[in-house]
């Protein structure tokens, strides 16, 4: 409002709430979850972030750590997991292989690859992460979030984000038709859609050491993401 | 004013209207086109403030200082109501969000304050929902494909070269027989000739691509895009931004067609049915719902009859060190908390924000440190602000704050600083010393 006040004149009224911040506050953490509540308001707007700026979809909030492949018994803080948009890293040697392959069908121009769901780690400017922190963090991920294989497509607790209904009673929902671990019939309906390789999990992603995108948030909404790899992995060409 | 071919850049380029690149150089004495918007004008105001300057003095006339007096005496007798703008701050972002749209307009364009929730750094999220013409961000992304493009080629050609190296070496290094030689140097042919009409094709400059790919690695397969004219025509027939026809599920619609893959503005929503549930206002995110596929005549008709009203999503958001130095040194903002709408006095906000400035914020009983980190970035922020700099965040390029002549709209930034506290004052020699003490005592 940029009328000129005056100190004697009308109550202005109460100030009209951001879509972030109704965002957060519609989600609140699901009861079972121990993580802070800093945490969790981190993970939410990185999250909005993603949906909104850069269009993921598929979004997760996670608060325990993966089934497979996991050391850890508990997550340090809560995890996303989404579907970018295009795919986010190529292993050199992939590349290698894909321009192959096209050369081999004599095609030209970008190659098809499919989109991999990928792990974001929210965190702030202020946070000093320790490599032990970070070996925490991939100790009790996956390789791959969400893996489309033996039906363990969603963890009972990862939580697709909507805006009416806080995140408890979403879980419930989505764990009766399609979050149950142990269902895997309308799962892979529901969430195929994004490997284009059908249900074998790429090699690379397996082969290669675990990769989080590391999402840092400053004060004044900006995200910048970087691709961390648990381990020394080929340079890229630049 | 230039567009620099890199991604780094931070000019702001306005997205309602396209900037070729000879609008520039027309510009000197000729009529303005009005491709680019006038950012001297718009951005004519340094600050948000006002001034009043007197009348000019003309010593050898005695009416002018009469002039001068009463327009002085009306301005301490009266005045002039000063224009304020409105805040709320946001424990959980730690920040203070501008919600009112005239506000985000008017704090960006005098003095670049601020930073668009959902864009590079010019609120322009909602704009760029609304119309899918040419905008600041698809340029960017058009260069980054280009530049993506050309370094696939770039590796391609490398590969080749490498496995003919490869086969040339064997060839002559080693006594093979004489039919595998033939063959592999069949196999160096073939690849030279298959290089060729590559190369003619890459020759021209990239197909366009119909729909310009955002972020990180695109999937374009080669030629059109199908179903893209069509799509085109009803965008055009309707006027109303539909999104491009893209599949979301791998296995294809038409059993027959390649699955093609996702190929998504960054600007337009990737399910086809979103904007149908875009207009139920009590919910502000929409799930993300694997639409089953339709054609888009059947998305035209759906969005045609329900006139999807897009909420706008973004705020402005102010770091606290900028909503200081509005509220304190300006006293242009009047920041209240997210609950009510009563503005915070200086020294509760000054509280507030060092308690903020941590990240989890500290609590009230915790005691306010000299060196907390908001009073180091607000005494820089504040010092080259009244310097005339205009300052803004720097996380993109890892330092503190980057310093611009006018503004990101004119150029580059001059200068990024790094806050380094020199603790030489005998104030922490002190607590030093105090520390020590009680360690050894323990």
């Amino acid at each position: 409002m940029s009328t000129p006040r005056n100190s004697s004149s009308s109550t202005p009224e109460d100030p009209t709430l951001s879509g972030l911040h109704q965002f957060i506050q519609d989600n609140r953490p699901p009861r079972d979850a121990t993580h802070e509540a800093h945490a969790h308001k981190l993970a939410l707007q990185v999250a909005h972030n993603l949906r909104f700026q850069h269009g993921w979809t598929e979004i997760r909030l996670h608060y325990h750590p993966s089934r497979q492949q996991a050391t850890a018994h508990s997550l340090p803080r809560p995890v996303i997991s989404g579907l970018p948009p295009q795919r986010l890293y190529m292993h050199p040697d992939e590349q290698i292989e894909v321009l192959q392959r096209q050369r081999e069908q004599g095609k030209a121009g970008w190659p098809e690859v499919a989109p991999e769901r990928e792990w974001v780690v929210p965190s702030q400017l202020q946070e000093s992460w320790t490599l032990r922190r970070f070996g925490d963090v991939f100790d009790a991920l996956s390789a791959v979030p969400a893996e489309k294989e033996g039906g363990r497509l969603h963890f009972a607790n990862a939580i697709q984000l909507d805006g009416d209904e806080g995140l408890e009673m979403m879980g419930n929902r989505s764990g009766s038709g399609a979050g149950s671990p142990f269902n895997s019939t309308p799962e892979r309906e529901g969430t195929v859609t994004s490997n284009g390789n059908g249900h074998a999990p790429n090699k690379w992603r397996t082969g290669q050491p675990k990769r989080v995108l590391l999402a840092t948030l400053d004060d004044d909404s900006t995200v910048v993401y970087y691709i961390v790899h648990d381990g020394i992995v080929k340079p890229r060409q630049n | 004013m230039t567009t620099s071919t890199t991604g780094m850049s931070e000019i702001t380029v306005h997205p309602a209207r396209p900037s070729p690149a000879t609008s520039n150089a027309k510009k000197a004495g000729m009529v303005r086109k009005s491709n680019r918007p006038n950012y001297n004008h718009i951005h004519r105001n340094l600050l948000p403030i006002e001034t009043y300057p007197l009348p000019t003095l003309i010593p050898h006339n005695p009416l002018s200082i009469l002039a001068i007096a009463l327009s002085y005496l009306a301005h301490v007798l009266r005045p002039p109501t000063r224009t304020t703008y409105n805040g709320y701050f946001s424990s959980a972002t730690s920040s203070i969000h501008i919600t009112d749209e005239a506000t985000q307009r008017a704090l960006w364009e005098m003095g670049f304050f601020g930073r668009g929730n959902l864009s590079r750094s010019e609120p322009t999220w909602f704009e760029n929902q609304k119309q899918v013409g040419v905008t600041a961000e698809e340029n960017t992304n058009k260069r980054r494909t280009e530049r993506r493009q050309f370094k696939l080629d770039r590796a391609k050609v490398e590969q080749q070269e490498i496995a003919e190296q490869m086969i040339k070496e064997v060839l002559g290094s080693r006594k093979i027989p004489r039919s595998v030689s033939e063959e592999l140097q069949a196999l160096i042919q073939q690849d030279k000739v298959a290089r060729e009409p590559e190369k003619r094709e890459n020759g021209h400059a990239l197909p366009p691509p119909a729909i310009n790919i955002p972020k990180e690695r695109p999937a374009l397969p080669p030629g059109t895009i199908e179903g893209f004219d069509e799509w085109k025509k009803t965008l055009d027939v309707t006027g109303l931004p539909t999104p491009p026809p893209t599949s979301t599920c791998s296995e294809s619609c038409q059993p027959g067609t390649r699955p093609k893959k996702l190929q998504r503005q960054k600007t337009v929503r990737f399910s086809p049915t979103t904007e149908a549930r875009e207009f139920d206002l009590s919910s502000p995110i929409t799930v993300p719902i694997k639409a089953p596929c339709k054609t888009p005549d059947e998305e035209v008709k759906v969005v045609v009859k329900l006139e999807p009203v897009i909420e706008n999503k973004e705020h402005l958001q102010l770091s606290m060190e900028e909503a200081f130095f509005l509220a304190y040194s300006l006293g242009v903002l009047n920041i209240s908390s997210e609950h009510d709408s009563v503005p915070f006095g200086i020294t509760s906000l000054l509280a507030l924000f060092r308690r903020h400035s941590y990240s989890p914020p500290r609590s009230l009983s915790v005691a306010p440190q000299p060196d907390d980190p908001f009073l180091l970035s607000y005494a820089v922020y504040h010092h080259y602000r009244s310097q005339g700099w205009v300052v803004r965040s720097g996380i993109k390029f890892g330092v503190d704050y980057l310093l611009y002549n006018r503004g990101p709209a004119f150029s580059h930034a001059e200068f990024a600083v790094i806050v380094l506290p020199s603790y030489t004052d005998d104030h922490w020699s002190g607590i030093e010393k105090e520390e020590r003490l009680t360690k050894t005592k323990k």
